[in-house]
C-alpha cells in the first residue's frame, strides 16, 4: 500500500498528528500526501468523471479533493485503508457538489444532451471503439440517480461491497440493493443508445 | 449470505460487467504534477489561515488603538467612536467567519450524510454572514458619514470626495454581498431540496 521504506517507521496518523511543526514532520507529511495522491489519482479522476462532465469543473473538484485530503490527514486511522479514506473524502466533495448545483437546469441540460446524442448515435455499445465506449459509459453514469452513481463508480473501480459500505456509511446489504438497481438502470441507459 | 440476499441477485449487466469495468478503469487522464499540486494545496490552506489570523489581528488592533486613544486622550472623539463601532462589527464578523471555516473543515472525512449536513450548516452561516454585511452597509451609512463630517472640523483635507469614497465603498460592499448572498441562497436551497429527497 502506502508504506514505502522511508515511511514505514511512522504511522500516518502519528506523522500527520505528530509534531507537524518540525521540518522533518512536515517533510514526511508532504511525502505521504504525494504518495497517496500518486497512488489514487487515477481512481479520483475516474470518480470525478462519473459526477461532472465539464473538464474545468473536474479540475476544480480534483483540487478541492486534494485540499480536503491534506486537511483530513491528521484524522487518518490506520485501521481504515488509505483507498477507503481517500474515496470517502472524494465522495463527500462530489455529493456536495452535485447537491449544490442548480439541479433542475443541470439535469434538464444533461438529459437533453444525452437524448440528442442517443438519437444520432445508434451504434451498439460493443461495436464502438474504446474511447467512444468510455464517453458513452461516463455519460450514462452521469444520468443515474446520485445513490446509484455512488455505488456504480466505486464498483467499477473494483471495490468490494464492504469497502463501498465503509465509504458510503451504508450496510453491505443496502450497497447490494443499490448496486443491482444501478446496474439495471445503467443497462437500460446503454440499451437506449443501442436501440 | 442467504440465496435471497441482494448480493447474490443477477443483474442484466453482469455478463458485460468485466468489459465495462475495463473500459472505465482504462479511461485516459492527464496526470497531475504532484509538486505543483502540493504547493497549491499548501498555499490554499495557508491563505485560509492567514486571512483568518489577519482578521483577528485587525480586530485586536482596533481594540488596542481604541484603548490607547482613550488612555492618552490625544485622539479626536469621532475617531474613537468610529473605532469602537468598527471593533464591535469586526468581532461579530470574525465570530461568524470562524464558524464558517470550522464547518468547512468538518466536511472532509465523515460520511456523505454528515458532509451534506455540514454543507447545509456552512451555507446557513454564509447566508448569515451575507445578511450581516448587508445590514452593516445600511447601518454604517450614518455613522461613517457623520465621522467624515465631524472630522472636517479637525482635518482640512476632508472634502466632498471623502464622502463619495465612503458611500462608494459601502455601495460596492452592498452589491458584492448581494451577489454572494444570491449565489449562496441558490446553493442552500438546492442542498436542502436534495437532502429532503434523499
Amino acid at each position: 500500500m502506502f508504506t514505502s521504506l522511508k515511511l514505514r517507521s511512522k504511522s500516518p496518523a502519528a506523522v500527520a498528528a505528530g509534531d507537524s511543526k518540525t521540518r522533518e514532520g512536515q517533510g514526511v507529511s508532504q511525502a505521504l500526501f504525494k504518495q497517496w495522491m500518486a497512488e489514487h489519482e487515477k481512481m479520483l479522476r475516474h470518480l470525478i468523471c462519473g459526477f461532472e462532465a465539464k473538464p474545468a469543473l473536474q479540475e476544480e473538484l480534483f483540487q478541492d479533493i486534494a485540499l480536503n485530503i491534506w486537511q483530513a490527514m491528521p484524522k487518518f486511522r490506520q485501521d481504515a485503508g488509505v483507498k477507503t479514506f481517500v474515496a470517502r473524502i472524494a465522495h463527500n466533495i462530489l455529493v456536495t457538489h452535485v447537491a449544490k448545483s442548480v439541479r433542475t437546469v443541470k439535469t434538464e441540460q444533461g438529459e437533453q444532451a444525452y437524448h440528442q446524442q442517443a438519437a444520432t448515435d445508434v451504434t451498439p455499445y460493443q461495436a464502438l471503439d474504446q474511447k467512444q465506449r468510455q464517453q458513452r459509459l461516463s455519460c450514462a453514469i452521469r444520468q443515474l440517480k446520485l445513490e446509484q452513481r455512488q455505488v456504480i463508480t466505486l464498483a467499477l473501480e473494483g471495490m468490494s461491497y464492504q469497502e463501498m459500505a465503509d465509504i458510503l456509511c451504508l450496510s453491505v446489504n443496502l450497497v447490494g440493493v443499490r448496486l443491482q438497481r444501478a446496474k439495471t438502470a445503467l443497462n437500460q441507459l446503454l440499451k437506449v443508445q443501442e436501440g | 449470505m442467504t440465496q435471497q440476499s441482494p448480493l447474490n441477485e443477477q443483474s442484466p449487466l453482469d455478463d458485460s460487467w468485466l468489459a465495462i469495468s475495463q473500459d472505465w478503469q482504462e479511461q485516459p487522464y492527464e496526470k497531475a504534477n504532484l509538486d505543483t499540486l502540493l504547493r497549491k494545496t499548501r498555499r490554499r490552506t495557508w491563505w485560509a489561515k492567514v486571512s483568518l489570523v489577519a482578521n483577528i489581528l485587525a480586530t485586536a488592533g482596533m481594540l488596542l488603538a481604541l484603548l490607547v486613544g482613550l488612555y492618552r486622550g490625544d485622539r479626536e472623539m469621532p475617531h474613537l467612536v468610529a473605532l469602537a463601532v468598527l471593533f464591535v462589527a469586526s468581532v461579530v464578523y470574525v465570530y461568524i467567519e470562524v464558524k464558517i471555516r470550522r464547518t468547512a473543515w468538518q466536511l472532509n472525512d465523515a460520511g456523505p450524510d454528515h458532509a451534506l449536513k455540514a454543507a447545509i450548516s456552512g451555507g446557513e452561516s454564509s447566508l448569515q454572514y451575507a445578511r450581516l454585511m448587508k445590514w452593516s452597509s445600511y447601518f454604517l451609512v450614518i455613522p461613517l458619514n457623520w465621522y467624515g463630517y465631524a472630522m472636517m472640523e479637525y482635518r482640512e483635507n476632508i472634502t466632498w470626495k471623502t464622502f463619495v469614497f465612503i458611500n462608494g465603498m459601502l455601495l460596492v460592499m452592498y452589491v458584492g454581498t448581494h451577489i454572494y448572498q444570491k449565489k449562496r441562497e441558490r446553493e442552500l436551497s438546492s442542498l436542502r431540496q436534495f437532502s429532503e429527497n434523499n
